[in-house]
């Protein structure tokens, strides 16, 4: 074989990192799961006591596809002023948990000053909660939420915290946004996250590997909205720039374009391999 | 004797979640699981805790060994519990410095919603176990004692830094002129609603700046730049590298066993392109109906067989589920039969 495995990683890494180096980006492919849930987001009417809730559940193996995905969900909530709290199932996830928000604070900050977002009162980060499918029963059932994480991360009470004044049940979370790239992780939710009846407007982003595993919840309506992979949140990220012009370039096209390169790079490998079988075949039919 | 023990409350264990689940609340209510449901759980989840604190006895015994008796790759063992214990004391580090930072001027925080409670108390005519003006003097006592510990606080984190850069120094004036207010304030507080709505304000600012002068000054800190260096710089990038290695694989797979062969494998591949395609931006420079193919075939042919895979998996789960319930899946019981 003159293609050998070693040249087939050479060759990926110039197609991946090129147009990550030059900064070259394209237009996203529309993605309607993702439309859907940015006009949900958009369309969120809170009441007193209302909050968002943002489950990180993702390391740093999926963190090119799920941070953009958060980054983007957490920018609308801020620009919309609508609370949120941030917390995760997953250890390694416990950096992001921090990062992610005051990154996109401090970004909507620098695009329009007169934009202050304070911890406490726009986010809360209720750091790691172990007990998966345990914990988020427990969630659901609680009558009175702040008892029931008493703390944030960093050890504050919850009843000091403006944005969890007046939050009591599980009524209050409006939205649940789940990110990960887990197997089983999801699941969870969509089987405990309720509670007679009730369940938040559920929206997801998932890697690409597992939009098939989503794509049946979007169906069923279990799920609002999706982001499908980097695909999704480029879109978002399409749809934000729509919206506010003012806003600055992010991660999420730029991430999408080198993994549109690098689909392109498959699908040539792929008629490739295949093109070569066939001349092999042929060489050997004539000699035969 | 051990192995029917551990069979036995296994079984129990089981049968609490599984009543617990399905019963309705008042009965849990009525036998009064409702209420030590939260405790129950939480021990169940300090279980699992602990599990992670065995874990690094088990690394320590396992590697410890390894490196005290010299064994092949002991280089290794003696880096993974370095990165370990290093790891570690700048996690604790840095939680230690974001709680400080949290902490900071807490009691100021207590301290607004105090006099804010005495202005509705007032306003409202509520009858208090204490009368408004001792309840003011006891107000006015703890903001001095308080501002004079965030005063010194502040010089003594002052005083640590030759120079200060000109956020430090933003935040440094904003402090001093929030607590002048304040001090200002002390002289003429009285027990009158508006004037205890005022003064609460400015506990409350006087608060923030002092937490903002912190916050950037942790953010500039070695702990900091430390836990990005070991976080950011060093585990997302590793775990990155790690995952990005698929991306390769798939091509290299893609180019050597990709093969159209039969006509299943074909239908297979021609699903793929399409998939890859409607899903990136080039698909749109060959076809622009190339994503709503995309979505018909995730929608349908691939929600079909998705929901067969997840019934049979779910079944398959009930199952395992039940014969772990009823201990006909562990070791411990199949060793004691052979």
């Amino acid at each position: 074989m003159f293609f050998g495995q070693r040249w087939i990683y050479v060759f990926m890494m110039f197609v991946v990192s090129a147009p990550l180096i030059f900064g070259y980006s394209l237009p996203p492919a529309k993605m309607d799961a993702a439309s859907n849930l940015y006009t949900l987001v958009d369309n969120i009417d809170l009441e007193e006591g209302d909050i968002a809730f943002i489950a990180l559940d993702f390391g740093p193996n999926t963190k090119a596809e799920n941070e953009p995905q958060a980054a983007n969900l957490i920018e609308h909530l801020m620009r919309r002023r609508i609370p949120f709290a941030v917390f995760s199932q997953y250890q390694n996830a416990v950096g992001f948990l921090d990062s992610i928000p005051r990154a996109v604070a401090r970004r909507l900050n620098e695009e329009d000053p007169t934009q202050v977002y304070t911890y406490g009162v726009d986010w809360v980060n209720l750091g790691y909660r172990p007990g998966r499918s345990l914990f988020i029963q427990g969630l659901a059932k609680s009558d009175d939420l702040v008892e029931y994480f008493k703390k944030d991360a960093s050890g504050t009470k919850l009843k000091e915290i403006p944005a969890f004044q007046r939050v009591k049940t599980i009524r209050n979370i409006r939205l649940l946004g789940e990110f990960t790239g887990l197997v089983g992780m999801f699941d969870t939710y969509v089987q405990f996250f309720q509670r007679d009846g009730y369940v938040p407007e559920f929206v997801h982003g998932c890697t690409s590997i597992t939009i098939p595993e989503a794509f049946i919840y979007l169906d069923s309506g279990q799920l609002k909205g999706l982001f499908e992979g980097i695909a999704g949140a480029a879109w978002y990220s399409y749809l934000l720039k729509e919206h506010y012009p003012d806003r600055g370039v992010d991660s999420a096209m730029l991430i999408n374009t080198a993994l549109g390169v690098a689909h392109l790079a498959i699908i040539f490998l792929i008629l490739l391999g295949n093109g070569l079988m066939v001349y092999q075949l042929l060489q050997k039919g004539k000699r035969t | 004797m051990r192995a029917r023990l551990i069979k036995t409350i296994t079984f129990i264990a089981g049968l609490y979640f599984v009543l617990e689940f399905l019963l309705p609340a008042f009965v849990l209510k009525a036998i009064g699981v409702e209420s030590a449901h939260e405790s129950i759980t939480q021990g169940v989840v300090l279980v699992g805790t602990m599990a992670a604190g065995l874990g690094i006895i088990n690394l320590f015994l396992v590697h410890g060994a390894k490196i005290a008796f010299r064994r092949k790759g002991y280089p290794n063992s003696a880096a993974l519990l370095l990165g370990l214990v290093f790891m570690m004391f700048v996690a604790l580090s840095d939680w230690g410095a974001t709680r400080s930072v949290e902490l900071t001027g807490g009691s100021l925080d207590m301290l607004s919603q105090f006099a804010e409670r005495i202005a509705a108390d007032s306003a409202e005519g509520n009858e208090t176990s204490m009368p408004a003006v001792e309840r003011v003097t006891l107000l006015k006592e703890n903001t001095e004692k308080e501002l004079l510990r965030l005063r010194s606080e502040v010089s003594s984190a002052r005083n640590e830094s030759v120079t200060l850069d000109p956020i430090e120094e933003t935040f440094m004036l904003e402090f001093s002129r929030f607590s002048n207010i304040l001090e200002a304030s002390l002289t003429t507080l009285q027990a009158e609603p508006e004037v205890l709505q005022e003064f609460s304000k400015q506990l409350s600012d006087t608060q923030v700046a002092a937490r903002q002068f912190f916050q950037h000054r942790y953010e500039k800190s070695t702990t900091k730049k430390l836990w990005d260096f070991m976080f950011d710089g060093l585990f997302v990038s590793l775990g990155s590298a790690m995952f990005s290695l698929l991306g390769v694989y798939i091509a290299a797979a893609a180019f050597r066993a990709f093969r159209v062969r039969t006509f299943e494998s074909s239908l297979m591949m021609t699903a793929a392109v399409l998939v890859m395609l409607g899903q990136i931006p080039f698909g749109l420079w060959i076809y622009e109906g190339m994503p709503d193919i995309r979505q018909w075939l995730l929608e349908y042919p691939n929600g079909a067989s998705f929901r067969a895979i997840k019934i049979g998996a779910a079944v398959a789960m009930l199952v395992m589920s039940f014969r772990m319930w009823l201990s006909l899946e562990s070791d411990y019981s199949v060793s004691e039969e052979v």
